[in-house]
Parts: C-alpha cells; structure tokens; sequence
C-alpha cells in the first residue's frame, strides 16, 4: 500500500469518529473562509475602482474662498521633543490671520511642553491660546478634547497630533469641504517623514500608504464611509454638538466620532492631497502596544455602534455595508487566527476536502498582510510614484504576523471592556525628534 | 533528496525579498519620505518657480545685457533679451526667454519653450505658447493656445477664440472675451466679456457655518426666479437657480447646476457634474472671494467672478447661453 492510499484509508476511518466535531467545525471553517473572501473582494474592489474608476475630488479645487473661522486643536501630552515644530508651521500657515484660532492643549504634561506652549502663546497672543488640564483631569485626547470644546471659535474644528508637520496649505484645504453643508468631517492623507530610519517604519510608510492612498480614496469615490482619523481632519462643531460631542470613554475617539457622525446623516469628506507629514514609530514594542489600542478602540466602536448603525435610516445601503465591514476590519484578526485553528482540528481529523486550507492561506496572506493588502499597497505606491518602494512590499509578511498578534489582543481587551468595565491605561506614543534641532524640512520636490 | 527539495523551497521563499535587499543594502535613499504636493496647487506654482530660476540665472550675469545672449538653464538654452529690444526674435520657438523688460511676441508664433517677461508681455494671435509670464501685464493674441499656464502679476487679457488649456491666473484682473475655451481661471476679479462688478464689498459671512439655514435635500432642486436665500444649499440632483436670484451662501451638487440669468451668487458653487452660468451673473464679492468648480463649465457673457473657476475637464465662455431654466 502507497502513502496515499494509506492516507486516504485513515482518512475514511477517522471520519465516523469525528464525525460530530466535523459537523461543527466544517461549517465553522466555510463561514470564516468566506469572511476573509469578502475582505479581499473588497481590498481587490477598492484597488480596481483607484486604479481604473473614476475619482471624486469634488472639493479640491476650491481654492479661493471666504474662508470662515476656525480652531486648530492641538492635544499635547509630554510632547516636548516636537511641540515647537508643529507651532511654528501652524504659525505660517496660509489663512486669513482674524480667523484661525490655534488652541494648545496641555494635557497634564510634566516635561517642558507648557512652557513651550506659553511660550508661543506670549509671542502670538491674537493666535494661539493653551489650555492647561490639571495633573487631576481625566487622563485621554478625548477627554482632552472635550475640554477644548468650551473654547472653540467658529463651527469647524480641525485636530492635529503633535508630531504633525502641515504646509502652508493644509488648513484651506481641509476647511474647504465643509462648505457643502452635508459634510460633518474632514479627513486628510498623512505621509510618514521617518520612513526611512529602518524596517519598522518603511513598512508603516507601506501601510499608510494603501490605507489612504487606495482605501481612503476608493472609498470616497464609492460613497461610502471614509474614516475621519482623529488627525489631520476636522469636524463640524455643530455636528459634533448635535451628536453629543466627544466620548471621553472613547479610546478610539475618532472612530467613534465618524460613525456617530454617519448614523446622524452626515457626510466624512476625504481630501486624499491635503497631505501632511507624521512621525512614525520607530519601535516594534511601541508599535505592538499602538496597534493593540487601535484594535481595542475600534472594537469598543464595533460593539456600541454596530447595532445602530444597521438600524439608521438615515444611512444608505452602500454605506450601511461598508460601515460595518470596516466595523469588522480589526475583529477579522482573531477570526482569522481561528480559522487557523479550525481548518488544523479538521485536518487532523482526516477532514480536508475542498482546499479550504489552501484558499485561506492565500487570501489571508494577501488580505491582511500588515492589515491591509498587497495589492493596495502595490497600487498606492505606482499612484505615488513611488516604484522603487514596490520592492519592499514582500517584507510585509512580518508586519502581517505582528498586527494579527496584536490586533488579536485588542479584541480580546475590548471584550474584557465589555464584561466588566476598567479604568483605561494611556500608553505614550514615543516621541524620536530632537527638540533642538530646527524642525524637519521634508520639502523634497513637489510631484506635478 | 530532501535537502535539494529545501534548498530550491528556500530559494523560491527568498526570492521575492532579492530586490527588497537591494532596495535597503545599495539605495537606502530610496527610502526616504514621500514629496508631498502641497504646493503645486497654488495658481501660479509654476510661474512662480520659472521666474525664481530665471532672476536667480539673471543674477549671475555680470555685464549689463544689451543684445540677446544665450545662456543655460538646467540643461536647456535659454535666451535673455536686453530691456531696450521689445519685439522679440522668432528663436523664442524653440529656446526659453526671459525679457528684462516688456516683450511683443510675432503672430503664428510655435512656440514649445517658457517665455516670461519682467514687463508687459504682448503676443500675436494665431499662435500656440506653452506658457508665459509677465510681470506686468500680460496679453494673450485672438486665436491662440497656450498648453501648460499663463501668469501676469497685474492683468492678463484674453481674446476671442483662446484656448488656455492649463492654468491661467493673475493677480488683479483676468479678462476673456467670447469665445474661448479653459481649464482654470484664477484673479481676485475675472472679466467674462463685457462684464462690470455689481456686487460692492458686503459684510462677510460665516459662509461655511450657516447651519441654521442651510438646506440638504436628497433629490433635485429648482429655486424659482427672484429667489433671495441666506445659507448655503445641497442637492443630490440636478439644482438649479431661476434668474435674478441671490443666494448668500454655497451650492453645491452631486449633479449639474444651473444658474439663471442675473444672479448674485456668494459662492462657492461645486458640482460634481456640469456647471452652466447665464448671462449677467456675479460669483463672490470683491472682497470675498468664490469658487466656482465643475466637470464642464459653460459661462455666458457678461459674466463676473471674483475668485477661480476650475473646469475638470473642459471650460467654455459663450457669446450666447443656451440655458433654460424650466
């Protein structure tokens, strides 16, 4: 008797044993496979619509305008390394001086960020103005930006991380979509500058680059529900104000904030070049814990917004769809780890019939290699012009198996959140400038 | 066997990541961040930066310029006329040039290089440019094409059947008579034919805030003649606005709009579809600029905008409008 035949007997033999832990985990295994087939005719879709389909940018070219009032919030925890950089470029920005209102956030810093903040606040009295939260004061940037809201002028405010680095015409841009009055939020494009200092960081350029390059924008031009990223984007402050404002509980406040703002019937703009340079991390610990807040806050979204996002008339069908696979996206890691698990216990039980196996191996390889796709990422680096950057895009397979480990564990802690509520743990995005040296000029040659 | 069989698995496995080693061994630079485009979508960006390139080339001259001299300019030829030559050499076709002072360009002039002058530039009809520059003002010949951008520091004048195919901008006055052909037009005022401003400089408003009365409606929109609206207006659908309204806010559309003889239009006016201006209307206020963006955009004279008009794909200004408003 050949290996196969004797495979193939012992096969036949296990099959009455198991038989009833089959008949669970086989349909177990076709529901996951055809989740994780599901995402990846999505990222395929949004690839095939940036690459070949027609594209919305219906607010780009408003370029001259009355422009109305607004407030640059600012949240800044321990952020001395980079504060001064980012002040001095909101400081030159190009927008009428009486109505851009850049407002501080010292958020219980203990380093030298309120001096730099008063600092500034001395020397540009009609622009900027901190508010200093006490050492007491509820620890988060959305509890920071609940603060904030009491001291806003004018009805749009726009959010920047303090490791951001806008240009001169960021905040026309970003402001411009609010005059459809549909719009509740602003997201723009964020560009790592660090990319270059190792693996880590060229792969989050990688990353970035798919998610608002193709995905974003895909999405924008389905009409779907872009995802206003609590950075470099804004919202309505009347919007925000009808809805209740901001969730100090919220860990992924912006999230939050996007699906609060659809379920009411407003719109998320998507302005994919109004672009601006991030610093990255340049840790895969400090990554690890990044990545695990972000699952944890989307899966607390997934759990509170789910439901009401099903039931909102105000929302459409496309968008109702849309909306809850990107509810899904972080959920989809430890689905996929089970899937895993199901498709081994089936094999090890003579079960392996209709290359099941195979067909998630390959989809979620490619579906969620570093949580979002190879060809996304492929074809946002041809969009960018960046070719030579193709060649790293093999290297996401370690990303892949880091963002799955700690998109898993998100989860995980967002259930816990559930069961039994906690006192949220803030962890510190590191910071690698230095703050004596000028702020970085990544002013390399502009694309047209 | 077997270790043949995990030797050729490994090189296949390995394979893919060979120009991922390259890309991080031998070109590290490559690595670097991503330009952004932030810049470039300021009107006269690329003016901008030519008569940056040329004043610095300029500088470098030592004796005063007092015949044409041939100089380079990355790579490429480029020729500096002394401010006492006004009419320019028929070399201009094929070669940059930078005018010290005002310019006259011959007729049926092809041109395939930037021309820029630090006075007024004047060109002869029936000519094709790729772009040009005065720093004084600038005047486009009946019948000409300019392919990339035009740029004057004070006025720019178009004549009758142009075609400005890139970017046209000024920063006092752009005036164009029908009819001519455009992608964008940007000034704080914008002259369609015989056009006068109406509009005197009005308080300003919180145009994008108007929340209170600002109306979204999910299907189309037909607002009658004489209508006078303060906040700004949303359709899903075809929106259009009788003559001899004002409306004291945006529109904007996912369809076509249409605006009717007449009418004061604050602005900004955005639609993903097509946007067709009647006769006699104003778009912002001298003091307040407006917007006005669309796939195709047809403006009939006379016609004021102050502000930009951005055409996605192709801009008309007509003698006559073939718009009616049911």
């Amino acid at each position: 008797m050949n290996n196969a035949s004797a495979g193939a007997s012992l096969a036949r033999h296990a099959v009455p044993v198991h038989a009833g832990l089959i008949a669970v985990l086989q349909p177990t295994a076709y529901v996951i496979v055809a989740l994780v087939v599901f995402y990846t005719a999505r990222h395929l879709f949004f690839t095939m619509n940036r690459l070949f389909g027609r594209q919305r940018h219906p607010y780009l070219d408003i370029t001259q305008a009355s422009w109305p009032p607004v407030t640059v919030i600012i949240p800044a925890h321990n952020e001395q390394p980079v504060i001064a950089h980012i002040l001095e470029r909101m400081i030159a920005v190009d927008y009428p001086r009486e109505r851009l209102k850049i407002l501080c956030i010292d958020d219980r810093s203990t380093d030298a960020t309120p001096a730099i903040l008063d600092d500034f606040a001395e020397r540009h009295p009609d622009r900027v103005q901190v508010l200093h939260r006490p050492p007491d004061a509820p620890p988060g940037k959305a509890a920071a930006l609940v603060d904030a809201t009491a001291h806003l002028m004018g009805d749009i405010a726009l959010v920047f991380d303090a490791d951001y680095l806008p240009g001169p015409g960021l905040v026309k841009q970003l402001v411009a979509p609010f005059f459809d009055p549909q719009v509740g939020g602003v997201m723009g494009r964020v560009v790592p500058y660090n990319s270059g200092t190792n693996l880590l960081t060229h792969l989050l350029e990688l990353e970035r680059s798919g998610g608002y390059q193709v995905d974003q924008q895909a999405r924008a031009n389905l009409r779907l529900i872009p995802q206003f990223g609590g950075t470099v984007g804004g919202v309505r402050v009347s919007a925000l104000r009808a809805i209740g404002g901001w969730d100090p509980r919220a860990l992924a406040e912006d999230t939050d904030i996007t699906y609060r703002l659809v379920i009411a019937g407003w719109k998320i703009a998507y302005q994919n070049r109004s672009e601006c340079y991030e610093e990255v991390v340049e840790s895969w610990p400090a990554r690890y814990r990044q990545l695990r807040r972000w699952s944890r806050g989307h899966n607390q979204v997934l759990f509170r917004h789910l439901w009401p996002l099903l039931r909102s008339s105000r929302v459409t069908g496309r968008e109702r769809l849309d909306g809850v696979s990107l509810l899904g996206i972080y959920a989809m890691a430890p689905v996929l780890l089970m899937g895993w698990l199901v498709l081994y216990l089936l094999w090890l039980c003579g079960d392996n019939g209709g290359g099941l196996l195979l067909m998630l191996a390959v989809v979620s390889y490619g579906t969620f290699g570093n949580a979002a796709a190879f060809y996304e990422i492929a074809s946002a680096l041809r969009l960018d012009g960046e070719r030579d950057k193709v060649k790293g895009v093999p290297l996401i397979l370690i990303g892949f198996f880091v963002s799955t480990y700690a998109a898993t564990a998100g989860f995980l802690a967002a259930i816990g959140d559930r069961l039994r509520p906690r006192r949220l743990q803030w962890h510190k995005t590191p910071r690698y400038r230095d703050q004596a040296q000028a702020a970085p000029d990544p002013a390399a040659p502009t694309r047209l | 066997m077997l270790v043949l069989f995990a030797a050729v698995t490994t090189i296949l496995f390995l394979l893919p990541f060979t120009p991922t080693a390259g890309l991080f061994l031998r070109r590290r630079q490559t690595l670097g961040p991503s330009p952004l485009s932030a810049g470039a979508y300021a009107p006269d960006h690329f003016a901008r930066n030519l008569i940056t390139k040329l004043r610095a080339r300029a500088a470098l001259i030592a004796q005063p310029v007092i015949a044409v001299f041939e100089y380079r300019l990355d790579d490429e030829p480029l020729l500096i006329l002394p401010a006492s030559m006004r009419r320019a050499p028929s070399e201009c076709a094929t070669k940059m040039s930078y005018a010290l002072a005002d310019a006259v360009l011959p007729a049926a002039l092809a041109c395939d290089k930037e021309i820029a002058a630090e006075g007024s530039l004047l060109t002869g009809g029936n000519a094709r440019y790729r772009a040009l520059y005065a720093a004084d003002t600038l005047h486009i010949g009946g019948n000409s094409t300019v392919i990339r951008w035009c740029h004057a520091d004070t006025h720019l004048k178009v004549d009758k059947g142009c075609r400005i195919l890139g970017r046209a901008s000024a920063n006092k006055t752009i005036k164009v008579d029908a009819p001519c052909l455009f992608m964008t037009l940007t000034a704080p005022t914008i002259l369609i034919g015989p056009a006068e401003p109406r509009m005197g400089s009005a308080k300003a408003g919180d145009l994008a805030s108007a929340s209170g009365t600002d109306h979204v409606a999910r299907e189309p929109v037909s607002l009658a003649a004489g209508t006078r609206r303060h906040g700004s207006i949303k359709a899903h659908g075809r929106l259009c606005v009788g003559a001899d309204s004002v409306i004291e806010g945006a529109l904007v559309c996912e369809g076509d709009i249409v605006i009717g003889p007449g009418c004061l239009i604050w602005g900004p006016i955005v639609a993903e579809g097509d946007v067709r201006i009647a006769e006699g209307c104003e778009v912002g206020r001298p003091d307040h600029p407006g917007s006005v963006v669309g796939e195709d955009v047809e403006i009939a004279v006379p016609a004021v905008i102050h502000g930009a008009v951005h055409a996605r794909h192709s801009g008309i200004v007509t003698e006559k409008s073939t718009i009616t408003i049911l």
